[in-house]
């Protein structure tokens, strides 16, 4: 009887192993096409009936993003993106420059702060000198931004600013990418590059911010 | 007498020539320089399209004027309504001063009216390429060849088998009743029991290695490379054109996620560039859909499109990971975890398993940077004291925790 029992359980761990071991073979078929993520052990974990950040989901019967934008006139809690009163005209970007100062302090961290967002969001187009010589004008001949050294030279703060928040002419707004301290940050390292051959007006407030500490 | 004079007459005509030609490449220079990420010669960008510009203007004096300062040129002639007209059209923006003299104007007024043919005329013949299709059809050909074969057996068995019933009825013998596939099978396994048994190992072992790896591959992405709504290639935007990954994946400096860009990133150049070296103006105008851009009026028509891409990073809901952790604190690379994408072309691929191994892997390797790190000054101090007796010195993330169960699952 036992050995009866044994033979049952053996031929069965067999089939088992055997259908196993085919159906192995032609799950491995569906995986050599790029187009399918291959076998998933429980579908149910990789794509949850709970929204994802980027997805299309069922809301009141409707099917739509879900990520979504701000309702109008809020703003974020603990954001300093509060409104920006100059429009996106020529008067709104003449206003800006003529009115709009950096409410930042002048200091090395916020420089070299600039200095990473700088290379991470301007550099492939502006250049490491900020003379249009970045790597997508260079590399793919597409017309290089003006030079921060020489056409832009005398460019206020205001007017940068506005421009990063705006855009202009074939630069984009870059609001959705730097929040308005980061643009502020950006801004005290072009400063530097449009100076490159002396004092920048940032490195004269430093100055200035540390003789009224030392005369203190 | 005579010589010297052709002699210098040639010289006269020559340098002229010569001066002539530097003096159009110039201009193709100097609008390039100056003028080209404004206007285009066929098609309005931020500024007007240029050809025939100078059939625009009646007065050519005015035109150089307002090229060099227009500005200063709409201050000082408010009657030119023309000017006063296009400065409106154009939405007030300002054309930057030009520094140039009169003969660099010239120049490049030049070049606007007489541009090098393969300028002149935008690349129609040269659309996207017609590429042969990538599939892999050997897999066909061996199973239609097998097809064949099969059928060539089937054939000469039945004609063997008629040549035997002949030969049979000549010599007036009865034949053995057929057989059936199965039974043959079974009277041949009984009687060639060894090459069986060895046949039966093989196929076995094949088979069980080959579920092995497939069950191995359960729930592993690494190489799903899904086609994309738009042929985004990673290789032109971060390798030719060196784009940080953080420029269009800045969240992940920020969040959990690295983000998927936003169509208003992409048209931070696309506004730009309308034209790609791979696939001409097709795929970039899926961008203009999406972002509801008319690239004609150079407006945006307000009527959106999200693109649909396909997901390829996913990990399961009962595993947290997130970037910023990741990139910001722990100082890693992208390419730690996505492999150099700067090098994968289109479509994008999984580079790494992400699974828990290999999570648990770099943990153990990773070496934390504590040092000028406010933060681990005291928990330093803490594991040099714990681990004094193994004499470990630099730590790696498993000594702070990155092998706790509740980190990454809760």
């Amino acid at each position: 009887m036992t050995r009866i029992k044994h033979m049952l359980s053996a031929k069965n761990a067999f089939r088992a192993f055997m259908v196993m071991a085919v159906s192995g073979m032609l799950f491995g078929a569906c995986k050599s096409d790029p187009n399918s993520p291959g076998i998933e052990y429980m579908p149910d974990m990789y794509r949850s009936p709970s929204f994802e950040t980027y997805g299309e989901n069922e809301v009141y019967g409707q099917k739509i993003m879900s990520a979504r934008v701000p309702a109008s006139n809020t703003i974020p809690r603990g954001s300093d993106n509060l409104p920006y009163p100059y429009p996106n005209t020529f008067e709104g970007y003449e206003a800006a420059g003529a009115n709009l100062k950096n409410p930042l302090k002048a200091s090395e961290e916020n420089l070299a702060e600039g200095k990473v967002l700088y290379t991470r969001f301007c550099v492939h187009c502006h250049g490491k000198k900020g003379m249009g010589e970045g790597t997508v004008p260079t590399n793919s001949e597409y017309p290089p931004p003006p030079s921060y050294s020489k056409g832009l030279k005398d460019l206020p703060e205001g007017k940068m600013f506005h421009t990063l928040t705006h855009g202009k002419n074939l630069m984009g707004s870059h609001a959705s990418q730097l929040t308005k301290t980061e643009r502020w940050k950006v801004i005290f390292y072009v400063q530097t590059l449009q100076y490159p051959e002396g004092k920048s007006k940032t490195e004269e407030v430093k100055e200035d911010t540390k003789e009224q500490e030392e005369s203190k | 007498m005579f010589r010297v004079v052709t002699y210098s007459l040639s010289v006269v005509l020559f340098t002229f020539l010569l001066s002539n030609s530097a003096l159009a490449q110039d201009g193709e220079k100097l609008f390039k320089a100056n003028c080209a990420s404004c206007h285009k010669l066929n098609k309005k960008l931020i500024g007007p399209a240029l050809t025939g510009v100078q059939d625009r203007w009646e007065d050519q004096e005015a035109l150089y004027a307002w090229i060099k300062n227009s500005q200063d040129y709409l201050k000082k002639n408010p009657d030119d309504s023309y000017a006063q007209e296009l400065f409106v059209e154009y939405n007030k923006s300002v054309m930057t001063a030009q520094a140039l003299s009169d003969a660099e104007v010239g120049a490049i007024l030049d070049y606007i009216a007489n541009p090098p043919e393969d300028k002149a005329a935008p690349a129609v013949a040269e659309g996207p390429v017609a590429r042969a299709p990538a599939e892999n059809y050997s897999t066909y050909w061996m199973l239609g060849l097998v097809v064949v074969l099969l059928i060539v057996v089937k054939v000469l068995s039945g004609v063997k088998g008629s040549l035997q019933s002949v030969k049979a009825k000549l010599n007036d013998e009865v034949l053995p009743e057929p057989k059936g596939p199965i039974e043959g099978l079974f009277e041949w396994m009984a009687n060639n029991k060894r090459l069986t048994v060895a046949i039966v190992l093989v196929v076995l072992a094949t088979l069980s290695v080959q579920g092995w790896f497939v069950v191995k591959s359960i729930g592993v992405y690494k190489g799903y490379a899904p086609e994309q709504p738009i042929k985004f290639s990673h290789k032109i935007h971060a390798g030719t054109n060196s784009i940080e990954c953080g420029y269009c994946h800045h969240s992940a400096y920020k969040g959990k996620n690295a983000g998927i860009p936003s169509v208003n990133v992409c048209m931070n150049c696309h506004k730009g560039i309308s034209e790609g070296k791979v696939d001409g103006t097709t795929e970039i105008a899926k961008i203009y859909e999406a972002a509801g851009w008319d690239a004609e009026q150079q407006a945006y028509t307000g009527v959106e499109k999200p693109i649909k891409w396909i997901r390829i990073h996913n990990l399961p809901d009962f595993a947290y990971f997130n970037h910023s952790q990741h990139v910001v604190v722990g100082k890693q690379k992208c390419q730690t975890c996505h492999g150099e994408v700067e090098e994968f072309g289109y479509p994008m691929k999984q580079h790494s398993d992400l699974t828990m191994g290999w999570c648990i892997d770099c943990h153990r390797e990773t070496k934390v940077s504590m040092e000028g790190n406010e933060y681990y000054t005291k928990i330093h101090k803490e594991l040099l004291e714990r681990y004094k007796d193994e004499k470990i010195e630099a730590f790696t993330v498993e000594h702070i925790g990155g092998l706790e169960c509740a980190k990454c699952h809760y």
